[in-house]
């Protein structure tokens, strides 16, 4: 029994052992293949192990270690960032997975090319930047509802999430990452648009920097709007959606909440009280939305919305708002079993 | 530098389940079996390992790393393949495997190459671009590999790789462990609750019942005296059992047939060869298949030789 052919059985405790036959390939005579020993310091380059591997077997090339850069947390959180996002608009994905996020994006597009149309004739400009996500407000609640889900739903129904824990990734990492994507997906989402109506307009208006700059200043807060929506919408749809390992569900719950908030509010509003009327918007989330950008941006309000002296209360019931659903879904994946 | 190490490691969970009981071990790099019956706690410790659980009590320290303060960098030099399905149907291997291996802080264009390289290594070739949810029982258990690997990791933790596997799956997926093990110079961790198949990898095996450390030990320790071929023949038993003997090897009568200690391939041609000769007909000839609950019989042959840790 050739000894030098054994393997170094490491934690070997020796006991007494007189009649024991160890289980190596050259322990029973005969031409076998010399045992390689293992390797385990070397760094780059294919492993000595497959000094014996046929030739002619292209798939066999022996294992090659890595030893290169292994990036931390904040890239990593990074990575699933832009993941995410991609994926929020089916960007990686099949066809199908796009044909829903890209559409909504067309159709919200839709209305501010007409308005520059109209504009580049009639010289007036129909569509105030500040008041595009109220007014498109069911285009931006088909996207949440379709998408939060599908960024969340994955991980959680086929279990992905104890691969992703199992990594230098923190719970607390993932859940952020995926409220940035989602928001950055629904700010493009809202903002996109916006941009094009100012792209279309700015055109008409290379003449005249006067009213250019005006068109500017009315942009900007606009686009602070959109932001406010992107990451109040994000956090409370994926606080939802956290809570349905079946897309389907959390699909329905994030549509049937707004649909339902809405009918509330709508009834509320018809209270002949006036001040139960201006806080009637507290509780449907785009009238909220909408009291937030009148109260904090001195945005033009829509006709619908009148929060008269209630504005504090929109931007209070706002920030808790967001609050609340960011405490929930951090909370919920540290608690999610790994 | 111990590749594993616990002291008096315990997790209670609520409701008073105690899924580890003061379990102390100290295993050194290779492959190491972890045994025990489900519900054992071999999950439990992959998962504190992993600094994915909180003990109770005790300490444990992989990669010479403690668990509860280093768990970051102690998952980032570990690879963890769950029992239960993990995977998303709607992508292919080589997008899924790109992206684990990103999530473990490879650079994109290093986990490509890693990517490819990783599915090669467990045997998805042609496959890797079709969608994971068309994919066997075999091809999912492969690419559940494949991501824990996808990083080179040093340490391997497997949770019953086996799971769900035919017989072929079974043998194809422990060769493969064993390579890894072996040729790659990854130490390995593989949890199975088969004696039977994890012994024939293993360096070291430790098992564990109820939470508590019940046998750690070499596994030439077990082997020599557990690696079995049972042989059925309808009629001629005598004849063979001579013939056997005649040819070096060592039959034991066994119910209705014989076992002979299996030392090598070639005992298999000799058995073949014997009944050939006898012109006996013969009923079966199979390795024995061992389950964990041989370990715990009292006065079994292989207690004595086993060196407790």
């Amino acid at each position: 029994m050739p000894a030098d052919a054994q393997e170094p059985t490491p934690g070997s405790t020796g006991g007494p052992a007189p009649a024991q036959v160890p289980r190596t390939p050259g322990s029973t005579g005969g031409p076998a293949p010399a045992q390689v020993p293992r390797t385990p310091g070397s760094t780059g380059g294919p492993a000595a192990g497959t000094a014996g591997a046929p030739a002619g077997v292209i798939y066999d090339l022996g294992y090659r270690r890595y030893g290169g850069v292994r990036l931390g947390r904040g890239h990593i959180a990074r990575s699933l960032f832009l993941h995410s996002l991609r994926g929020s608009y089916g960007i990686g994905r099949g066809a199908r997975a796009k044909i829903l996020p890209f559409a909504v994006l067309a159709i919200m597009c839709a209305p501010a090319a007409v308005a520059v149309v109209i504009a580049s004739q009639t010289g007036t400009q129909e569509i105030r930047y500040d008041a595009y996500p109220f007014m498109f407000q069911l285009l931006i609640v088909i996207f949440l509802a379709a998408q939060a889900p599908e960024m969340l739903s994955r991980d959680l129904r086929h279990h992905v999430l104890p691969l992703y824990f199992s990594r230098p990734l923190r719970r607390d990492d993932y859940a952020l990452a995926k409220l940035g994507a989602m928001t950055t997906a629904l700010f493009a989402l809202i903002a996109i648009p916006l941009l094009v109506l100012f792209a279309g307009i700015a055109f008409t208006l290379v003449s005249k920097p006067g009213e250019l700059w005006t068109e500017t200043t009315e942009l900007v807060p606009g686009l602070a709007n959109a932001g406010v929506h992107a990451l109040v919408l994000a956090a409370a749809g994926l606080a939802i959606s956290s809570f349905a390992s079946r897309r389907a569900y959390a699909t329905g719950a994030v549509a049937g909440l707004y649909v339902i908030s809405q009918v509330v509010a709508d009834i509320v509003r018809s209270a002949p009280s006036q001040a139960v009327r201006e806080r009637s918007g507290l509780l449907t989330p785009f009238d909220l939305l909408e009291g937030f950008k009148q109260w904090a941006l001195r945005g033009t309000a829509v006709e619908e919305i009148d929060i008269g002296g209630a504005g504090w209360l929109y931007g209070l019931v706002t920030v808790a708002l967001l609050v609340a659903a960011v405490a929930v879904l951090l909370a919920r994946y540290r608690r999610v079993a790994a | 530098m111990p590749l594993i190490e616990t002291e008096r490691l315990t997790k209670r969970y609520p409701r008073a389940v105690t899924a580890l009981d003061e379990l102390s071990v100290n295993v050194e790099p290779g492959v190491i079996g972890l045994v025990g019956a489900n519900g054992a706690g071999k999950s439990t410790l992959i998962k504190i390992l992993l600094g994915l659980l909180e003990p109770t009590s005790g300490a444990a320290r992989v990669l010479d790393l403690d668990v509860r303060r280093d768990g970051e960098r102690i998952r980032g030099l570990v690879g963890y393949m769950p029992e239960h399905d993990c995977l998303p149907p709607d992508v292919s291997g080589t997008e899924f495997l790109i992206h684990m291996g990103r999530m473990s802080g490879l650079p994109a264009a290093v986990a490509r190459e890693r990517a490819a390289d990783t599915l090669r290594y467990v045997g998805l070739h042609e496959e890797r671009y079709r969608l994971i949810g068309g994919y066997s029982t075999g091809m999912k258990q492969r690419v559940k590999l494949a991501q824990a690997l996808v990083h080179d990791p040093r340490l391997l933790l497997l949770d019953e790789p086996t799971n769900g596997l035919d017989p072929a799956g079974r043998d194809a997926m422990l060769q493969l462990v064993r390579r890894i093990g072996t040729e790659f110079g990854i130490a390995v961790l593989v949890s199975s609750h088969l004696l039977g198949e994890i012994e024939r990898i293993c360096e070291t095996l430790v098992a564990i019942d109820a939470g508590r450390l019940l046998r750690f030990a070499a596994m030439t320790s077990f082997t020599g005296r557990r690696e079995l071929l049972a042989v059925e023949v309808d009629e001629g038993l005598e004849e063979l059992t001579a013939a056997l003997a005649a040819r070096g090897l060592e039959p034991v009568p066994d119910g209705r047939g014989l076992v002979v200690r299996l030392t090598g391939e070639d005992v298999y041609d000799v058995i073949r060869d014997a009944v050939a000769d006898l012109r006996l007909p013969l009923n079966r000839l199979e390795q024995r298949r061992h389950g964990v609950e041989e370990l715990f019989r009292d006065g079994h042959p292989s207690t004595e030789a086993v060196g407790a840790g």
